[in-house]
């Protein structure tokens, strides 16, 4: 008998799966095996209440329980905070705020005497109220007494929004693998703004008879470095704040007692610091100054660069044709969870495709939305056959193509990784219909990253997409395929009789429905482009019942049920264009774009049927 | 199904009681089962219990002064008298606190019978006088007694 009142028959996962009910009822049962209290069974009895009390009690600890299981595996965990500190065991370092970048046009007047000209790091524009600034030493040269366009300033170079800001000079304790935890916040407690990958650290080295700043530069992982290595790890913590961890004379070189460490970190302005077009032009470069950044930089400067002046600095006029990228916000908890394992598989080495997609897209999400890499092969039997296919009898020498290959190539090409890069930011212009493309400096900005961690023997080329334009179309029978025949062609939609919906307003959500799967933004690169998707999207609004694509010309209706698609590459619109009513996917190379978005919602027309239609349809 | 064992709790013993109806007497408070001067330290000490009459009085005095909602397991649990508390001591309100009292007794109380509901008002010290006729057929000999209670601004307590 004891044995069976002994046993609780719980599910296995009984202590997650209780709640305040079953427990109620647990109690209930085990009070009512013996005869000494009778009243459990009455709701308004004083045990009762109590039993309801312990129930719930234990429910809401429950509920606590679970959640925090939950949020102690990796797979499960949704709460920033818990994922940041999973994704340490692995070595991960989740990516923090990544400011606005500018790229910019530079000359210089006459006035500047030719020569070789460094800017120091930290310079900065004041454009609207916010700062622009250098996050390096920009040296570029004037080769010519007239005026000339500072072609390797331009090219090579990006304007960072945000200011530098110096932090409270660190004393070090001496302590293997010393921390420094960068705490800045505002007066409501909130964290300043701070660009994840321009953090500077500087240490002089006070157990030495003449102490001298060094820049220390930043690693992946300390393990991966040597015993004197002047290297730190920096990482975005659980609380938003970066750590700033040193080694310990095994890996990476300690720091000794007394030793001065100066940080220096861009505070960026957020979404509030982007600029449009031309906001740069004829502004006035200021350089940084500090007490103590005076004289880091003169221990840090090799003695053989001419920094500019003020007088020479005047000289060079700056603008931007282009507008700066959008702030992008601290990477999420998804994206943490999918970017930490393709990490930990990549090890930071770059040797799959794979490899290059994603550690391109975990750094460069504010400048690429969408990214593909390819090998040679791929390259040649994609990319250069699809123009072999178009008729143009030397692919290489397509002004996009030939543009990357002279630019970011070398003459041999078998081990060439390209790198297909879809820039955030739309630019259309009126002498071509899509001209988004990565500007040199942003290109030459991945290249030299990519140098530290890619395969050696791998040549890296940027490559431009190829832009195709999404229409609607019908082709009527013996017709040529051009993109003309999207002209009379709409997007009908049959509303439900009894609908209340605005037609209006039902347009314009259906525009955005387009509008948003072919957005720049989405990673579309090479894409699965799914009618199936966007036609449950609409067939889901409220009100919609059939969705038919129609062309009406000379007075003939030709109606196809569902969405039949004009996709064509508006460079070459009479080789490259098709029609497609089923879902396709796109080559490595190819991305999508809406066509005349702004007038789109003008190429669907909703229609309700009458009642009488109806009842002749029953 | 899985089964968790857990040895160390021994099933009690049948208890054999003389009542019908036991409920814990709140406030919580210990009662001494034996009284042997000699084995002090070894008493056992247990709960202040109430039987049959006094378990269901606690129930009723529990159906009447419980708020509908406040018990999270059974939020449709109770009467909410609170709703009169501005309105004008009068006798129709009296009267539909009564329905209000003889419906949650009949739907929470099944033990008792309602023979009657009085609700006196008292005009003077703005409050009502509740009296309750009950019939506890459910107990071995079947009988009726009163509960009288007051309901006021500062809530309900029982008279006797």
């Amino acid at each position: 008998m004891a044995t069976e009142f002994n046993n609780y028959e719980l599910p296995t996962d009984g202590y997650v799966a209780f709640d305040a009910t079953s427990l109620k009822s647990l109690i209930n049962t085990r009070l009512n095996a013996n005869n000494i209290f009778t009243d459990q069974n009455f709701e308004g009895s004083n045990i009762s209440s109590v039993i309801d009390i312990i129930a719930y009690a234990y429910h809401v600890l429950i509920f606590y329980l679970n959640r925090t299981s939950s949020e102690s595996t990796f797979t499960t965990a949704e709460l920033y905070e818990n994922i940041n500190k999973i994704v340490k065991l692995i070595s991960y370092n989740p990516v923090g705020f990544q400011t606005s970048i500018l790229s910019f046009l530079a000359n210089a007047t006459d006035s500047l005497l030719p020569g070789i000209y460094t800017i120091p790091r930290y310079s900065y524009f004041t454009l609207n109220g916010v700062n622009y600034s250098f996050n390096q030493d920009v040296t570029f040269a004037k080769t010519i007494s007239g005026a000339e366009a500072l072609l390797d300033l331009q090219e090579n170079n990006l304007l960072y929004q945000g200011s530098y800001v110096q932090y409270p000079t660190y004393t070090a304790t001496g302590e293997p693998f010393e921390v420094l935890t960068v705490t800045v916040v505002d007066s409501n407690g909130v964290n300043d703004i701070i660009d994840h990958f321009n953090i500077d650290v500087y240490v002089k080295d006070n157990s030495v008879p003449t102490p001298k700043w060094a820049k220390w530069t930043p690693t992946q992982s300390l393990y991966l470095e040597r015993s004197n290595s002047t290297v730190y790890e920096i990482r975005l913590n659980e609380n938003l704040r970066y750590e700033i961890k040193f080694g310990n004379n095994v890996t990476g070189k300690k720091l000794n007692e007394n030793d001065e460490v100066a940080v220096y970190y861009l505070k960026s302005n957020g979404s509030s610091g982007e600029v449009g077009p031309g906001v740069l032009n004829g502004n006035k470069l200021f350089f940084y100054n500090t007490p103590q950044f005076t004289q880091i930089k003169n221990d840090t400067t090799p003695s053989n660069l001419s920094l500019i002046t003020v007088l020479q600095a005047s000289t060079l006029e700056f603008s931007n044709i282009d507008a700066s990228t959008k702030f992008v916000d601290v990477e999420s908890t998804e994206s943490i969870k999918n970017n930490a394992i393709n990490t930990f598989r990549s090890q930071y080495r770059l040797i799959t495709s794979n490899d290059f997609i994603n550690y391109v897209s975990k750094n460069y999400s504010n400048i690429i939305s969408s990214v593909q890499a390819v090998n040679n092969w791929d390259y040649i039997s994609g990319h250069l056959k699809y123009y072999f296919d178009l008729g143009v009898d030397k692919p290489n020498l397509q002004s996009r193509v030939l543009f990357n290959q002279v630019k970011f190539s070398d003459s041999c090409n078998f081990n060439n990784v390209y790198i297909y890069a879809v820039p955030k930011l739309e630019k259309l212009t009126s002498l071509t219909t899509r001209a988004s493309y990565l500007n040199s400096a942003q290109k030459q900005l991945l290249l030299n990253d990519l140098q530290q961690v890619k395969l050696t023997t791998a040549e890296i080329i940027i490559n431009d997409p190829v832009y195709v334009a999404i229409d609607i179309g019908i082709l009527f029978p013996g017709e040529k395929l051009t993109p003309a025949v999207s002209d009379n062609t709409f997007i009908e939609i049959v509303r439900e009789v009894t609908s209340k919906r605005n037609p209006e307003s039902l347009k314009e959500q259906i525009k955005n429905i387009f509008a948003n799967y072919f957005s720049t933004s989405k990673d579309n690169l090479g894409g699965i482009m799914s009618l199936t998707d966007i036609t449950n999207q609409i067939l889901a609004l409220e009100g919609v019942k059939v969705i038919n694509t129609v062309r009406t010309e000379n007075g003939v209706k030709i109606t196809i049920p569902g969405i039949s698609l004009l996709i064509y590459n508006p460079v070459y619109p009479e080789t490259d264009i098709q029609i497609t009513t089923q879902d396709s996917k796109l080559p490595y190379y190819k991305f999508p774009f809406l066509n005349n978005v702004l007038d789109f919602a003008n190429k669907i027309t909703v229609i309700t049927p009458s009642i009488q239609t109806l009842q002749q349809e029953f | 199904m899985a089964t968790i064992k857990v040895e160390s709790i021994a099933r009690p013993e049948k208890a054999v009681s003389n009542f019908t109806y036991t409920d814990l007497k709140l406030d919580l408070d210990f009662s001494y089962t034996q009284n042997n001067e000699l084995l002090k330290n070894k008493e056992i000490k247990d709960l202040v219990v109430d039987y049959d009459y006094a378990a269901i009085r606690n129930s009723i005095f529990n159906i009447i002064t419980t708020v509908p909602g406040q018990r999270i397991l059974n939020p449709n649990f109770g009467i909410n008298l609170q709703k009169y508390l501005f309105l004008r001591v009068s006798e129709t309100t009296a009267r539909n606190i009564g329905n209000d009292i003889l419906n949650a007794i009949s739907k929470f109380e099944p033990r008792v019978k309602i023979q009657n509901i009085n609700v006196e008002v008292d005009e003077t010290n703005q409050q009502y006088e509740i009296t309750l006729t009950l019939v506890m057929f459910t107990l071995e000999t079947t009988s009726s007694f009163r509960l009288v209670g007051t309901l006021s601004n500062s809530g309900f307590f029982f008279n006797n």
